[in-house]
């Protein structure tokens, strides 16, 4: 498996940043459509044409910097100059170039105290919005300080509304991260180890099948080294096997396919199926693992036909089929392999080999008829380290989403209540009512959401009539265009829309826009035959809460988008990470083949390989059987105990070093973590090192109700050492009892994890 | 040695089966309990499934009552457990004779209602002890049983006394060396790791019909046993 560089931890906070400041200039573009479409429509003190023209280069200076994120600043301070231009091109002040000219502050307000950074987020809203409001008083009679002081105020309140709400939602985008990086965290442990552990299975699985049985074979003596030639052959080829064990290379060792049974002597393969460039392809596209595993299964599946079936000759078919890889082994022989009773070279070997890369054995075998080994593998084989880490996108977005919903929802609420009271002061106006409508829908929704994920239809029902009632409300509040057009609070419905999109049903979320628009439909219908510039001032009106629920929409997807994209990052990021640690561990994994002592085994068969004659030999017959012995007892250290393991492999070897007769007794649970399997696994070797020559020492390690015990049985006298070498472990307690002939020394390690 | 000499059929011997591949390891072993009075070695055999076809042909009165079993794990066919729990639901009596066997092997057989486990390298007393404890249908717990039992991440929950016994004869201490390590009586600390082994085969058992329902009743003392 190939995987590129692990890109840098990416985050969700980014994600939404990037959303936030997406959306609102997208929604700071569409604003200039409305602002062109106003002073189109109606007479201004500046030149019509050099106006759109200025408001078409800030939709161009938009598209440069969703691109080019360096001209945010540019794009935002000619944003400002433009909007003191609007105003000075309003003939009135209940204007509906004023309307659009206000939103077009409101907007800026927004992109600058959200998408900014650091003090800017407050500064240029709030510094922009007074220079404009001193300017205009300043410099044209229309305006003066009473009325644009009202920007202030709104700048002021959007940015306390930005600056209290962003970091709720950083706090759960974060929550989010954390979350997700101590579940990767935990995954890797276990996929890492789960991995290390299959690699020294298979380790095991190939020194037990050669070179284990061959030494046991040497130690019997008898028939089996009669043929003095087949055993160098023999020797020869587990010598390979020992030297590539130690080189750390053992996916070299097999030939492949289409070598597949030359190698065992006085067998015959009949071969059938592909020709050898087809398998040269085949081999060079099935996944390295894959191919390792049918190949060994099926030398396997040729060695027990050789030795069981007492025949010289075996069919071996290889072919495909679309997705499959197919290998059958078939026989004349005795037959006398049932599927039910599997000779361990079938059982450990083939079918354990198959079955780790996906793959499945049958056998077929009747007395008289032979056996036939039918072998499948998937061509695309599934990677089992293929872990998908990714969270579910609309599981991550949809919270963050929810957050922001109820975040915008306080926002408009809080803000309008404040803009109204400061611009209209004792004034008890509709506006009110239309946000007394939004609260009451929000509070509905609140509390449908406590008991289900779901909006209830009548909640559903409250929100789309609201939108409406609301937008009529708030425009009864400006006197439908007569009064306090720039008091408008265009956007005060918009918490109902948003929390329909984000919590409710997509067709109450299109109902709702739908009832908004005929609702404004109604109102232009009815005022334009009184006039035309109230029933443009409703048009523009409209135009704000349109534009939010349409903006909160590009938001949502954004934010999926990104929040996808993120977490497919994370995911390669994740892959990156479990293969490097992965092949570290395999690699000290191997390591305790060199360090137990296989080296010996090495030398062992090289004297054979040199002269088989010494086969004959008692001493040499006797070095075998020692060396099986202690191969065997390596091979029972469990492949799940990847910390305690290397320990007692490095002991057995120290003690064969020593003429200790060292006996290790261990089960399936491991040291509760490094450290402690280093403390422990020091004190075995120091045990033995401690006893004298030809003395035995017994470790037992087994887990407790509370972590681990490890009992040491060393002969009488000789713990004090192992004793001194534990005095200053502190997360040890150790016990030390002299028996008649034996001490024992027993050690409880605390399992650190909870 | 105390032990019951009068097979169950009124025989005066108890019929002996050992299932073993390596031919120098079942002379030994043949050798070893023919030489005890009251056991007889009536027939060797290479592989289970050699016993088993053996064992189906042959008449009820005329099985063997113990069979000691290598576990082979490098030679021959792997021993399987549903092969061994039919033979012992049918009456016999199994010992394991393990040299070198993967510890699951050996709790599936443990689960599958074997009753001892005797190492290959054991002195020939600690076979012929263990034997005779199995034809007994005694609660012997041997070293290497105990070792199978304690490097159980899966075991049941032990007392803070019988944990501490299980690891340290399973260390290799001997039952003396337990009791005195533990400042208790030798047979205080056997029925210690008595009360493991029991704890052991009733995690494994599988409860899945009436009648098994109602064995493990009756071994949890939450019936009487029916007489």
């Amino acid at each position: 498996m190939s995987l590129p560089d692990a890109p840098a931890s990416p985050d969700t906070r980014a994600s939404v940043a990037a959303s936030i400041r997406r959306a609102l200039l997208l929604g700071l573009a569409v604003w200039q459509v409305v602002v062109v479409l106003a002073v189109v429509v109606v007479e201004t003190r500046v030149p019509t044409l050099p106006l759109v023209l200025a408001h078409v280069g800030v939709v161009a200076l938009v598209a440069l910097t969703l691109r080019h994120p360096a001209w945010f600043g540019p794009t935002i301070a000619a944003c400002y100059v433009l909007w003191f231009v609007d105003y000075r091109a309003a003939s009135d002040l209940d204007d509906v170039v004023t309307l659009a000219a206000c939103w077009f502050g409101n907007v800026l307000y927004g992109v600058s105290a959200l998408a900014m950074r650091g003090w800017g987020r407050v500064v240029v809203p709030i510094g922009g919005a007074a220079a404009v409001a001193v300017g205009l008083d300043l410099t044209d009679s229309l305006w003066d300080l009473e009325v644009t002081s009202a920007y202030v105020v709104t700048a002021i309140a959007i940015c306390a509304a930005g600056v209290l709400a962003l970091p709720a939602l950083w706090r759960i985008a974060d929550e989010v991260d954390d979350s997700a990086a101590s579940l990767e965290g935990r995954r890797t442990e276990a996929i890492v180890a789960e991995r290390a552990g299959r690699e020294a299975a298979e380790d095991a699985r190939i020194v037990h099948d050669t070179v284990i049985n061959t030494l046991g074979a040497v130690a019997n003596g008898g028939r089996g080294t009669a043929d003095e030639a087949a055993v160098a052959a023999r020797c020869d080829r587990d010598l390979r096997v020992v030297t590539t064990l130690l080189e750390g290379r053992r996916a070299e060792l097999e030939g492949g396919l289409a070598s597949l049974g030359a190698d065992v002597d006085g067998l015959s393969v009949r071969r059938e199926g592909l020709g050898l460039p087809q398998l040269a392809d085949l081999e060079s596209a099935l996944d390295p693992r894959a191919l390792h595993a049918v190949t060994a299964a099926a030398r396997e599946a040729v060695l027990n036909a050789a030795k069981h079936a007492g025949v010289d000759e075996v069919h071996l078919c290889i072919d495909r089929t679309t997705d499959l890889l197919v290998v059958t082994i078939r026989d004349a022989g005795s037959g006398d392999v049932s599927d039910g009773e599997p000779g361990l070279g079938l059982q450990e070997s083939v079918r354990a080999r198959m079955a780790d890369v996906g793959g499945r054995v049958d056998l077929v075998s009747a007395p008289g008829t032979g056996t036939t080994v039918r072998l499948e593998c998937p061509l695309a084989a599934t990677d089992p380290e293929r872990v998908d880490v990714r969270r579910p996108v609309e599981v991550v977005a949809g919270a963050l989403l929810r957050r922001a919903a109820w975040l915008w929802t306080v926002g408009v609420v809080a803000v309008g209540v404040v803009i109204e009271a400061v611009n209209r002061p004792g004034e008890l106006t509709a506006t009110y009512g239309m946000l007394l409508v939004v609260t009451v829908g929000a509070a509905t929704t609140w509390v449908s959401l406590r008991r289900t994920d779901h909006l209830a239809l009548p909640v559903e029902a409250v929100l789309v009539v609201g939108t409406s009632v609301g937008f009529v409300l708030a425009m009864a509040g400006i006197g439908f265009g007569t009064v306090g057009v720039l008091y408008y609070q265009a956007i005060g419905i918009t918490p109902l829309t948003t929390l329909l999109l984000v919590v409710g049903s997509r067709t109450a979320h299109r109902l709702a826009l739908a009832g908004l628009l005929a609702t404004a439909a109604v109102l232009v219908v009815v005022l334009v035959g009184e006039d035309a510039s109230r029933a443009a001032i409703v048009v523009v009106g409209v135009a704000p809460a349109v534009g939010i629920a349409v903006g909160w929409a590009a938001f949502a997807a954004l934010v999926q988008q990104l929040v996808a994209q993120s977490e497919h990052n994370r995911g390669l990021a994740f892959a990156a990470r479990v293969q490097g640690e992965a092949q570290r561990q395999v690699a000290q994994a191997r390591r305790r083949w060199s360090t137990a002592g296989l080296e010996r085994s090495a030398v062992l068969l090289e004297r054979i390989v040199g002269d088989p004659r010494l086969v004959r030999e008692e001493s040499v017959r006797a070095a075998c059987s020692d060396e099986e012995r202690h191969l065997r007892q390596l091979l029972l250290l469990s492949a799940s105990t990847p910390r305690m393991s290397p320990w007692f492999a490095q002991a057995l070897q120290r003690a064969r070093e020593r003429r200790v007769s060292l006996s290790v007794r261990s089960g399936d649970a491991d040291a509760p973590d490094l450290p402690t399997a280093e403390r422990l696994g020091e004190l075995v070797l120091v045990a033995v090192d401690a006893v004298p020559v030809g003395t035995s020492v017994t470790v037992g390690f087994y887990p407790t109700s509370t972590g681990c015990r490890l009992v040491l049985v060393v002969p009488g006298g000789h713990a004090r050492r192992v004793v001194d070498a534990v005095r200053d472990v502190d997360v040890l307690s150790l016990d030390l009892t002299r028996l008649p002939d034996v001490d024992v020394v027993e050690v409880s390690a605390r399992a650190l994890v909870p | 040695m105390g032990a019951q000499r009068d097979p169950e059929d009124g025989q005066d011997f108890w019929r002996v089966a050992i299932v073993e591949d390596h031919l120098l390891q079942r002379e030994r072993t043949q050798e070893i309990l023919d030489g005890e009075d009251g056991l007889r070695v009536v027939g060797t055999f290479e592989t289970l499934p050699e016993f088993t076809r053996a064992w189906d042909g042959s008449a009820v009165r005329r099985r063997p009552h113990l069979l000691v079993l290598d576990l082979m794990v490098d030679r021959g066919p792997r021993a399987e457990a549903a092969t061994v729990e039919r033979l012992v639901g049918e009456g016999l009596r199994v010992l394991l004779l393990s040299a070198m066997a993967s510890a699951s092997h050996v709790r599936e057989m443990l689960h599958a209602g074997v009753d001892g486990i005797v190492g290959k390298r054991d002195r020939p007393e600690a076979i012929v002890e263990a034997s005779w404890a199995v034809l007994r249908r005694e609660r012997w717990v041997s070293s290497e049983l105990a070792a199978v039992i304690a490097g159980d991440v899966k075991r049941p929950s032990l007392s803070i006394q019988e944990e501490r016994a299980l690891t340290l004869y399973a260390s290799g201490l001997t039952l003396p060396e337990v009791a005195t390590m533990m400042n208790v009586s030798a047979e205080t600390a056997k029925s210690y790791l008595a009360r493991v082994k029991k704890k052991y085969a009733e995690v494994g058992r599988p409860v899945s019909s009436k009648l098994d329902l109602s064995r493990v009743a009756t071994v949890d003392g939450l019936i009487d046993e029916p007489s």
